[in-house]
């Protein structure tokens, strides 16, 4: 089994934010066909800001951390905060992840593109669960 | 549990069929033998010692399988014994007068040397296996050939612990002259095999570190008759089928494994059996759990099930945490996961194939070790479906508005 950051084991033990939000303004659906996990962001936009959000998740430990991780990570952040967190920074947010568990910080960084995206009132592409291959 | 598995961490060790810890005779045999330093090959008081020790340990090897201790070629591993009796074999023949007939569900120390034979230009046939993870005597019939050397098929599959019919199959090897071999790494030291009463079965390979002896030691029993091509040239130790000065602390550790076995292997697998059964018990009324495999066909020790809607591998390092050691079946790498080819060979979808966890149970498990672990089992479980968006209890009643970028 590979190593985890303290992060890490505390929320795949004890996870935050589980479950479908109530009238949410968001619902983000990222999954990566090439290892199966998926992740559902439910989120409440007030004022350009995150004013709640929440998670459901199918993948490994890293994978189910990284999304209970990021639902705290951004509550009460703007949109243009959400917009500028990469890739390093969420592998930062869950206090590092192994080259094996990289994946994790990829989907995570689409599932919030995606949120920034569509709480922008863009329309939702078509869609393809071919497009994100991380 | 045991204080070798236990220790300090309280684990819950179910992952037997990977490795075992070694058990307190072997350890003493081991340490005994680690006094004796000298060259087995040498005529002189320290190498006769070595020698000694060396011939004790064949025979109890023998003793366990019931067959002549010069039928016992001690090897590095398993695997080294797995590919002495398939290259050991192929090797005698050309190519073109050489076909090997096998299972899908091999261990990768068959399939690999059967794949490098491939590649030189030899035929392999890859039998399937039904539901149940059996192969089909019949299909070994029809995949018989004039050319046809050889036959493996292994004892019991080291992921799911289906026993495969392999009493049948090398009577149909007989019939058909051609040499019949098992990989039973998994069943030695576990179940009762009398090799005095199977003349057809030619070659068997074993390893120690499967039931309580060494890592780093195995035998490949060669029949009276038979004969290979050996894989390590040069002082033609082990009847000149291995090369190289012998492993004279893992071999005497061997057979003290399975001298140990020899004496207990029936009661324990009478009493593994009855906390597997608890196990699986426990594991189906957690509802959306299903055995991949047929129990009557399990070795005593194992349970392979597939949890819906949850990946093993979040199973697996959730039950790390709380100190219980099971195995997945498929591991997540960095960008996909890798299926398990026994699950894949036995037609168990995918979404089952990604849930699959293995238990494997060992002689100190307890049975309040098999409470501990349903009770644990049975909290991840619901916590992990709790967040999974595949549970229909769970999943989202919302379309979603957006899927990948």
């Amino acid at each position: 089994m590979p190593a985890y950051s303290p992060r890490i084991v505390q929320h795949f033990s004890d996870p935050q934010n589980v479950g479908e939000l109530e009238n949410p303004d968001v619902i983000v659906h990222i999954g990566n066909p090439a290892c199966g996990d998926q992740i559902y962001l439910y989120a409440r936009i007030t004022q350009n800001h995150v004013t709640a959000c929440s998670f459901l998740a199918y993948g490994c430990a890293a994978s189910l951390a990284t999304a209970s991780i990021l639902t705290e990570e951004i509550q009460g952040r703007s949109l243009e905060e959400i917009e500028q967190i990469d890739e390093a920074q969420i592998v930062e947010f869950v206090g590092g992840l192994a080259p094996s568990q990289r994946h994790c910080a990829t989907i995570g960084h689409h599932a919030l593109r995606a949120l920034v995206h569509q709480a922008r009132g863009n329309a939702a592409p078509e869609p393809n669960p071919r497009a994100l291959t991380c | 549990m045991s204080t070798m598995t236990r220790v300090e961490s309280r684990l819950i060790y179910l992952d037997h069929n990977a490795t075992t810890p070694l058990a307190p005779e072997v350890m003493e045999a081991m340490t005994h033998s680690m006094w004796v330093f000298g060259n087995p090959s040498s005529l002189n008081l320290p190498g006769e010692e070595a020698k000694a020790l060396i011939s004790r340990a064949r025979e109890q090897v023998a003793g366990l399988l019931n067959v002549l201790p010069e039928e016992v070629i001690f090897t590095g591993s398993g695997s080294a014994a797995n590919n002495l009796a398939i290259k050991g074999v192929a090797t005698r023949y050309a190519p073109a007068d050489c076909h090997i007939i096998t299972s899908q569900i091999e261990h990768s120390a068959i399939l690999e040397p059967c794949r490098f034979l491939e590649k030189q230009g030899y035929r392999v046939s890859y039998l399937p296996v039904d539901r149940a993870g059996r192969v089909d005597p019949d299909d070994v019939r029809r995949a018989l050939h004039a050319t046809t050397r050889l036959i493996s098929i292994m004892h019991a599959n080291n992921e799911t612990g289906v026993i495969q019919p392999i009493e049948e199959i090398a009577q149909i090897a007989h019939a058909a002259g051609v040499l019949f071999h098992t990989d039973a790494v998994q069943t030695v030291g576990k179940l009762a095999l009398n090799l005095g009463n199977h003349p057809a079965i030619h070659l068997l390979s074993l390893t120690g570190h499967k039931f309580y002896g060494p890592k780093g030691v195995g035998a490949l029993i060669i029949r009276q008759g038979i004969d290979l091509c050996p894989l390590v040239h040069g002082g033609g130790q082990e009847n000149r089928y291995r090369a190289g000065t012998e492993n004279v602390l893992g071999i005497a550790g061997l057979g003290a494994a399975c001298q140990r076995a020899h004496l207990h292997a029936a009661t324990e697998q009478a009493r593994q059996r009855s906390l597997r059964d608890r196990l699986y018990e426990g594991l189906i009324a957690l509802g959306d759990v299903e055995l991949n495999g047929k129990l009557t066909y399990l070795v005593p020790n194992t349970l392979n099930a597939s949890f819906r809607f949850i990946k093993g591998d979040a199973l697996a390092q959730s039950l790390s945490l709380l100190n219980v050691a099971v195995s997945t079946g498929s591991a997540c790498h960095a960008q996909e996961v890798e299926p398990s080819h026994v699950l894949v060979a036995m037609g168990v979808p995918e979404e089952l194939r990604a849930g699959a966890i293995r238990f494997s149970l060992g002689k100190d498990t307890t049975l309040a070790d098999i409470e501990e672990t349903l009770d644990a089992v049975g909290r991840v479980v619901r916590r992990l479906r709790a967040m999974s968006p595949l549970d229909p209890a769970r999943a989202s009643k919302a379309k979603p508005l957006f899927i990948g970028l």
